[in-house]
């Protein structure tokens, strides 16, 4: 029994090189490639999911309660820093007009009497006890004013009686919470607004050390390429997939990534050079993986180390350039040499 | 009884005039038919086991089957083979068993099989067909480039086939190509994010297809049929149907899918045509349907069929077996209408009287026809086989109405009687005795020939049946007719040709030279003997010579693992490689198996090349020279092993020892490894033995498995059921039919897969728990590739390996001789291992265990009827001479034409002993008459000799005569025939001489009266 095993472990060794004429290496689909140090980037594919970074999104308020009047942006628009986007009819405001309305006669009031009892006082008829009292009243009167003039500054743009809402910043509506004639106050915010100028990415892979010291990569998306850096490496596990969940913050250059937009995600990790070969030019044969060299009347058995792959392709080391292997159809050099 | 016939003479006439008619009737009614049908009572058994691998396949359902199939009433030997996901039992019954009967004892025991079978394996019988099954394979071709193999296989499955299948006659059709299907690409990294696990997407698919019947309702309008017409129309539909409600509305199929017509996949097989691959089917006859018939109404059919197909498409037809048939039938044909114009020739020579000539010339005719009748009335067809025994005997058909006609011719000249009708009945009656006792001594010694079995059985009793048969209706011929007509046509004449007198002048002197020099001719007598035995030694055995069907058959065998892809490359190679002669008119191939049911696998090819008549033949001389070439040119194809053989003959030889070569070398054992290892070694002896080709070891081992195995703790930690993994394979790679999708009146198949298949992708397949949470599966199993067994054999309940082997150049017998001493000494069997020797050689060795008590029987019946006929065991033994005479010459003709020793030369050797043995009958009972009548011994001798030299040399001269067609023709057919004939000519040659010349001098030498 071992002698026969021992014959054919030997049988197998001999048979390492096999004759196969051009004409026939065609017909079976066997190609060749010639070895070259090549370039690849060492990606890694992964389901991900586009989030909002929500440090980046606010929501547009009215400063006092109020009635929407007017709305002058829809959900899902864009709006600019300082864009008007509704009117609040605000009783305060009108209530805030009337007082500094009626301040204002007060002031002016005030100011008569000032200049009467000034004149009076400077004549002499009145005693300076009589102007100077006027002279507070009218200082109350004008502080009065002001400080109802104030007040509505403080509420920002108004229109008449309605407050002129306007966005803190650049964004997207992406809610709408009120409706002509809701009531809204401090507690009820008119519309949320998001930046989406960078987002979150939440990758899910399976293996953590690829991440391990990376801190900028590429993420491609259909050949888009955004800068990105890992943010932040959940300390659990994501609990329906069952994979690692790793926030990546991106910059969203043209606004194609969207919020809960799914794709899958090309992740650059730099770039490797090498010998790439195709996968199928890599066969395993009792255990040790194999290529066939092209010689001049067929091909000629060689072992090789696998040392890396990327999408479809492995690293070898064990070869040479400008070395000629089999890429597809190398079944048929493997049964042949597995005979 | 001659004077009865000869005054009913007019009825005779009548008799006559009818059994022409009637025979010539009944050969044009005759059912034609190449072989004998060799095929034994079999059945066979398949069951699909999705999923299992060969050794699961094998411990659960075949070994099961086996077992209760074993047991069955007439069931003899039971082999099978388990793949990955099929097991085939094949049961055979002892010869004569009733292959209906048979059938019923199998379908009862199914019932109670499927018992001990895992749930949901359903065993089913395989198509009544046999080995000579094959009958036509056809392609449909488009010629406009209008439609995709899916369509034209749908045409196929939808249209052709129902004209076809309803010809009586057609078993089953087997049908390539790929099967169209909607498929449901699913993208997983879609269903992840959108949260749809693979059985909801089985689910929805199943939900939404669904159509019902409801009933009727009563309406104002009339009796309503309610239906549910939920089925799908368009790819669109699928795309529509909604998976799962989310808040933000509902996922659709379309969201996570793309729903593509295409290939249903998991296709093991296809069939191209000069290279490419085509649409192509194969219909399998059921067992017993004449073949020629059959084709014939296929045909019809086809046309028929034709008209139901779209313009551009046409059915062509590739290959039938009827062409065969028809060659093979015109040979025999030609060579028994030239055999009776030889015979009556040569008849001639010696009977110069035309009306004498026209009768002998007659009896032979008449004896065919009412042969025919014979035929017609047992129910034998008209085969390679029963026609040859016709046309080998053609010869002997006339001696009856020789001696008959020339005994009332040699009267009539002798004009001893005055009255005509008393000198006819006289000198008939004279002849009857030694007539009737001749000719049974030929149909005897054929009576050994029914104890064959098997293949050589089925061959050549009919073989012998009809020349019994046609002896039988010589005798009728003879007796019946022959006086009636000799009454009417014959006239006196001379009674020697001038030819004829020179040869008996010459004759007689040769004979007085020979009394004087006896020693040294007996000894050069013996010495030719021993000669002739030596010979007899060195010639070559063989089962049965090969039959030429004018088309070649190349087996390819790959890598179990190659994929459809790659073994369509290999098939357009072998095929591109035999169009590059002008003599191949075209080829095509089947890779693995149709349908389900057969068990092959991608990684076997057969190719078909069809060739030109032999005539047109160029580039080589021979077939063997043709696969010489192809053989040469196909040795460097890495990975491929190629085996050449003939389509016919390639399926005989599988249905007799399940293999498809000569030779096959199995090796039963326990241990798997161990089984294959000894193969391997094996092989190595063969393949370095001279005459070796095409050596093939079955790869049995090597078969790359995915396997996934649930890991049951994980499976409870992530509540997960085993059923779910199970029905995503089933689905998603099994390709279990979700749905069905109509189009016009077709119904097409929805299944669901991946967009993208990998190891990779199988890993990541999300599940869903019970809870709602995704998992992957490699989270819940173990997912591995391994090695596994591709097909594992069995015979008699033992495991076995199969070392395979042609032959060239060489003879079956001593090459078997070599490789078994060969093994004998090289390799030691572990105990409880062990080797036999099938394929043809199997055959050969059994028939030759036959031969070996039939011919000596044979010869002890000729002793036995000689005994009876002198009641002298001296004389007895004297004409028992011949038999060592006839094989002299049999022996040489074998020796030098180079045929092998094989059933027919040795059929051959039968008949040529019986033959022979009759010269000496002639010879020997007229000098005990002359002697009787007290003639001296020496005179005695020499009258006899000279009186019945004209019987002895036209009986020789017509059966030789009648053979010399066969053996010089070289068309089809011819083949099988030719040893036989070469024997029995070479036998009766040197017989005759013998009997001529050395019988006179032993029977002087022992009688001392």
């Amino acid at each position: 029994m071992k002698m026969l095993l021992i014959v054919l472990l030997f049988s197998i060794a001999l048979a390492q090189h096999i004759k196969v004429s051009p004409e026939k290496a065609q017909a079976l689909g066997i190609k060749t490639q010639r070895v070259e140090a090549t370039q690849r980037n060492l990606s890694l594919v992964f389901p991900a999911l586009v989030q909002a970074d929500p440090s980046l999104a606010f929501e547009v308020y009215s400063p006092t309660e109020g009635m929407v009047r007017r709305l002058l942006v829809k959900e899902g628009e864009r709006v600019r820093k300082g864009q008007a986007v509704a009117l609040v009819y605000s009783p305060k405001v009108a209530d805030l007009r009337a007082q500094i309305r009626i301040a204002e006669v007060k002031v002016k009031h005030a100011e008569e009497v000032l200049k009467r009892e000034e004149m009076l006082y400077k004549e002499e008829v009145v005693p300076y006890a009589r102007y100077f009292a006027a002279k507070v009243e009218h200082e109350r009167a004008l502080s009065e004013y002001k400080a109802l003039l104030r007040t509505l500054n403080s509420l920002g743009e108004v229109s008449e009686d309605n407050l002129v809402i306007k966005s803190q910043k650049s964004g997207v509506v992406v809610e709408q919470m009120v409706v002509l004639g809701s009531a809204v106050d401090l507690q009820k915010p008119l519309m949320k607004v998001q930046d989406y100028s960078r987002v979150w990415v939440y990758i899910y892979p399976t293996d953590l050390s690829v991440f391990k010291g990376v801190k900028t990569i590429s993420l491609f998306v259909k050949d888009r390429e955004y800068p990105a850096r890992v943010d932040w490496i959940s300390p659990k596990v994501d609990q329906e997939t069952g994979r690692y969940k790793v926030r990546l913050s991106v910059e969203n250059r043209d606004g194609f990534l969207k919020e809960n937009m799914k794709l899958s995600a090309n992740l650059s990790l730099g770039r490797i050079k090498g010998l790439w070969l195709p996968q199928d030019a890599v066969q395993e044969i009792k255990g040790e993986k194999v290529v066939f060299l092209k010689v001049s009347d067929g091909f000629q058995l060689q072992k090789v180390k696998v040392v890396g792959s990327s999408d479809g392709y492995l690293l070898v080391e064990g070869l040479k350039e400008g070395q000629e292997v089999a890429v597809g159809g190398a079944i048929f050099l493997k049964s042949q040499v597995e005979r | 009884m001659i004077r009865w016939v000869l005054n009913l003479r007019l009825l005779v006439l009548l008799v006559l005039l009818f059994s022409i008619l009637y025979g010539f009737y009944s050969f044009l009614k005759l059912p034609i038919d190449t072989f004998p049908d060799p095929t034994p009572a079999q059945v066979v058994i398949y069951t699909e086991t999705p999923g299992l691998s060969a050794e699961e396949t094998e411990l659960l359902v075949s070994k099961p089957i086996e077992a209760v199939m074993s047991g069955l009433k007439g069931a003899q030997l039971v082999r099978s083979i388990s793949l990955p996901g099929l097991s085939y039992v094949s049961v055979f019954f002892a010869e004569g068993t009733d292959l209906y009967f048979a059938r019923n004892l199998v379908a009862q025991k199914l019932l109670e099989v499927q018992g001990f079978l895992p749930q949901g394996l359903v065993p089913r019988m395989g198509p009544n067909t046999s080995g000579l099954g094959n009958v036509m394979f056809y392609a449909l071709v488009d010629t406009g480039g209008k439609y995709s193999l899916e369509d034209l296989k749908a045409f196929q499955e939808w249209r052709v086939k129902p004209i076809l299948k309803s010809v009586d006659g057609v078993e089953e059709i087997s049908q390539w190509g790929p099967s169209k299907a909607y498929l449901v690409m699913v993208e997983t990294s879609k269903m992840q994010q959108h949260g749809v696990g693979m059985l909801d997407i089985i689910r929805a698919v199943e939900d939404y297809s669904r159509s019902a019947g409801g009933g009727f309702l009563q309406s104002t309008e009339g009796d309503l049929v309610v239906r549910g017409v939920g089925r799908f129309q368009n790819p669109e539909d699928i795309k529509a149907v909604p998976i799962k409600k989310t808040p933000q509305g509902y996922i659709l199929l379309g969201d996570v899918a793309n729903v593509v017509e295409g290939e249903m996949f998991n296709r093991r097989g296809a069939f191209t045509l000069g290279g490419e691959e085509v649409q192509g089917n194969i219909i399998l006859k059921r067992v017993g349907v004449n073949t020629m018939e059959l084709v014939k109404n296929l045909k019809e059919a086809i046309r028929k069929a034709q008209d139901m197909l779209p313009e551009g498409v046409r059915i062509e037809i590739l290959y039938d077996q009827a062409y065969l048939t028809e060659k093979a039938v015109r040979t025999i044909q030609k060579a028994l209408l030239e055999g009776i114009m030889l015979v009556s020739l040569g008849i001639t020579l010696y009977l110069w009287n035309p009306r004498v000539a026209l009768l002998v010339s007659l009896s032979i005719p008449a004896t065919l026809l009412i042969t025919f009748i014979l035929l017609n009335a047992l129910g034998l067809s008209g085969n390679l086989m029963t026609l040859g025994g016709l046309a080998i005997g053609i010869g002997l058909f006339a001696d009856a109405t020789v001696v008959v006609v020339e005994n009332i011719y040699r009267h009539l000249s002798e004009k001893r009687y005055a009255n005509k009708l008393s000198l006819v009945i006289q000198s008939t009656s004279e002849v009857a005795k030694p007539v009737f006792f001749a000719i049974s001594i030929i149909a005897v010694v054929f009576l050994p020939i029914f104890t064959f079995e098997s293949v050589e059985g089925k061959y050549y009793k009919p073989l012998a049946l009809t020349i019994i048969l046609a002896l039988l209706a010589s005798l009728f011929v003879a007796f019946f007719y022959m006086p009636v007509l000799s009454l009417w046509f014959l006239k006196e004449g001379k009674e020697e040709t001038r030819f004829f007198t020179i040869i008996k002048e010459r004759y007689l002197k040769l004979l007085s030279v020979a009394f004087k020099i006896r020693p040294v001719l007996l000894g050069f007598a013996f010495l030719m003997f021993f000669m002739s035995l030596i010979m007899m030694a060195r010639v070559g055995k063989e089962f049965a010579p090969q039959l030429e069907e004018g088309a070649l058959l190349v087996k390819s065998f790959l890598s179990p693992n190659v994929s459809l892809e790659e073994a369509k490359r290999v098939a357009k190679l072998v095929e591109n490689t035999a169009l590059k002669y002008p003599e191949v008119i075209r080829t095509f191939s089947n890779i693995g198996r149709a349908e389900v049911g057969e068990p092959e696998d991608v990684s076997y090819i057969e190719t078909f090349i069809i060739l030109k008549p032999q005539a047109e033949w160029k580039s080589f001389k021979s077939r063997q020279e043709f696969e010489e070439k192809l053989r040469g040119s196909l040795e460097d194809t890495p990975g491929v092993e190629f085996s050449f053989t003939q389509p016919i003959q390639m399926r005989i030889d599988e249905l007799l020892s399940g293999v498809k070569s000569t030779l096959a070398i199995k090796v039963f054992g326990e241990d798997l490894d161990t089984i294959n290892q000894i193969a391997h070694s094996i092989e190595e002896i063969v393949s370095s033995t001279k005459g070796a080709v095409d050596v093939e070891t079955e790869a049995q081992s090597g078969k790359l498995q995915l396997r996934i195995i649930p890991d049951r703790e994980k499976l409870q930690l992530y509540s997960v059921s085993t059923q779910s993994i199970m029905g995503v394979l089933e689905y998603y790679f099994g390709g279990k039919e979700a749905g069905q999708l109509q189009r016009d009146t077709m119904l097409f198949p929805v299944v669901v897969s991946l967009a993208e298949k990998s190891p990779e992708v199988v890993r990541d397949i999300p599940l869903y728990n019970s809870e709602g949470a995704v998992i992957k599966l490699s989270d819940v199993a173990k997912v591995e590739m391994s090695e596994g067994y591709g097909k594992i054999r069995r015979e008699d309940g033992m495991r076995y390996a199969l070392v395979q082997s042609n032959l060239s150049g060489r003879d079956l017998g001593s090459f078997v001789e070599e490789v078994r001493r060969r093994i004998n000494e090289e390799i030691k069997l572990p105990p409880g291992y062990s080797i036999s020797f099938g394929g043809q050689f199997e055959n050969q060795e059994r028939a030759m265990k036959k031969l070996s008590v039939a011919v000596p029987t044979a010869i002890l019946l000729i002793f036995l009827l000689l005994y009876l006929n002198y009641r002298s065991v001296r004389d007895s033994l004297m004409v028992i001479l011949n038999v060592p005479f006839a094989t002299v010459g049999g022996a040489f003709s074998l020796y030098l034409l180079g045929y092998n020793l094989s059933v027919p030369s040795a059929v051959g050797f039968i008949a040529v002993f019986g033959i022979a043995t009759l010269n000496g009958v002639v010879l020997v009972s007229y000098i005990r008459n002359l002697m009787e009548e007290g003639v001296e011994k020496r005179e005695a001798i020499m009258q006899a000799c000279s009186r019945r030299l004209r019987p002895i040399l036209i009986t020789a001269t017509a059966t030789s005569l009648g053979l010399l067609p066969m053996l010089l023709t070289t068309d089809i057919g011819s083949e099988v025939q030719k040893p036989l004939a070469s024997v029995v000519i070479g036998g009766i040659f040197t017989s005759t001489l013998l009997t001529l010349i050395i019988l006179p001098l032993v029977y002087d030498a022992i009688n001392r009266k």
